[in-house]
């Protein structure tokens, strides 16, 4: 009997076609459970991988990098393997072996495999970010991130390396830096709540409130569900509300005796227990804001 | 199920449309006035034109059926339920190094690496410890392994 797709978990399937469309979720959604899909590779989908049809490559690929990971060498050998049989000349597999030799430490290896794949085919862009992400994990902060501003200038429109850049920026404490990338992938992508959201964090962390808190306002807009947003408005308020005249004052106080409502609710939904839910009372008591005195 | 209803539909709307050139070509033959708008004759059958559009229909629903499903409207709920944890994830640049290395692999024997972390004098016995020089691992571990390193280096030795 096969579920719904919303509730597949790791748990509950039991035949291997609801692991394969567990796996399918996972690819699309870009969700990176490593452990479980080579749990789900050895019990339900290795027996039965001819049935998978075309999708047994994808689903090949996928339990390669989480074999990389979890550095399972073994099964990363047969699914390379099996790989490299059926797409002999392929680029895209050749990556995969570089991207092996950089799980076992071997950058030098892996860079000659990338080098050689982009002297063939130079707009090559997933290996372009290989090479880029060796530099990342051999420590070598400055070329990374000047390889990557350089790969940026020519694909302007990857959003995966600009959140990458971010990142980079934000491990550097260079929040304005970072706060530039967010903007470009706003611009791209303006109805995401998630980049306002962080956008809003980074804008909190420089001690910008008023910023961060008309950021957090709108991605709640877009998506009152996000509970990250919700105290992100919970502590811009509490914050703003000693240094305004009375009007914006009264306005913090409304907003976050909101959020908090909001936030009180969805703790309710999700049934928590009664010790989380004295620390969050806490909490709120010692974020809660008194009205504000006229100026 | 979709696919059935698509190509009952399909043939459907050929044959009527058949059909209907069948009709004008017998309108020809038969020299009607085409022109009056009052006979009933000339204007196209009512079953055609039923058929036509139950067939319409049914297509439509078996290209529903077939193609993808339905997404809502709003351009916000594609990105409602996902969360930073997934949406940072950037596939492309994913590394290696990390702890899941330790944490999960099946081998025992993973190279910890630690040529950077001891160093082994060349002339030992077993029962001398090396000489730690940058001591990152805690000091139980190191000792165990080091033990392990000084055997490695007595047989490579000897054989």
């Amino acid at each position: 009997m096969s579920l719904e797709d919303n509730q597949l978990t790791p748990e509950t399937v039991n035949n291997w076609d609801d692991a394969r469309k567990l796996l399918r979720n996972w690819r699309d959604g870009n969700i990176r459970m490593s452990k479980e899909t080579l749990d789900l590779w050895t019990s339900l989908i290795a027996p039965s991988i001819n049935k998978l049809g075309d999708e047994k490559w994808l689903v090949y690929e996928q339990v390669f990098l989480a074999a990389l990971d979890c550095h399972v060498l073994t099964i990363a050998a047969d699914c390379i393997a099996a790989l490299k049989s059926q797409f002999p000349d392929s680029s895209r597999v050749k990556k995969l072996f570089g991207m092996h030799y950089e799980a076992i430490q071997g950058y030098d290896k892996a860079i000659d495999i990338y080098e050689s794949i982009l002297s063939g085919d130079e707009t090559n862009a997933h290996v372009r970010k290989r090479i880029i992400s060796c530099l990342k994990s051999q420590n070598k902060v400055k070329e990374y991130v000047s390889e990557l501003n350089e790969y940026l200038k020519l694909f302007q429109a990857d959003h995966e390396a600009w959140l990458e850049l971010c990142d980079a920026y934000l491990n550097d404490m260079d929040f304005s830096k970072a706060a530039f990338c967010l903007e470009e992938l706003i611009l791209m992508y303006p109805h995401n709540h998630v980049y306002h959201q962080r956008y809003a964090d980074i804008k909190y962390t420089q001690g910008n409130y008023d910023l961060a808190k008309s950021y957090y306002s709108y991605s709640l807009k877009l998506n009152p569900n996000n509970v990250r947003s919700l105290y992100g408005l919970l502590l811009t308020t509490a914050n703003l509300k000693s240094s305004q005249k009375s009007k914006e004052g009264v306005d913090n106080a409304k907003l976050n005796a909101w959020a908090r409502e909001q936030l009180d609710s969805k703790y309710q939904t999700v049934k928590a227990d009664q010790n989380l839910m004295d620390s969050v009372n806490n909490l709120f008591q010692s974020l809660s804001i008194s009205k504000a005195e006229k100026a | 199920m979709g696919k059935l209803v698509l190509s009952i539909g399909l043939i459907g709307l050929c044959h009527a449309a058949y059909s209907a050139t069948q009709h004008k070509s017998y309108m020809r033959l038969t020299e009607h006035d085409l022109d009056s708008n009052s006979s009933p004759v000339s204007s196209l059958p009512l079953d055609i034109l039923i058929q036509t559009i139950v067939c319409l229909f049914l297509s439509c629903f078996g290209v529903i059926q077939v193609a993808a499903k339905f997404r809502p409207i709003k351009i916000t709920s594609e990105w409602e339920h996902k969360t930073w944890d997934n949406v940072a994830n950037r596939t492309s640049f994913y590394s290696f190094n990390h702890r899941g290395k330790y944490l999960f692999s099946d081998s025992d024997n993973i190279e910890p690496n630690l040529d950077d972390y001891v160093k082994i004098q060349p002339k030992q016995n077993k029962s001398q410890k090396p000489v730690l020089v940058e001591n990152k691992e805690s000091d139980v571990s190191s000792v165990s392994s080091s033990e392990d390193y000084s055997s490695d280096e007595h047989n490579t030795k000897n054989s």
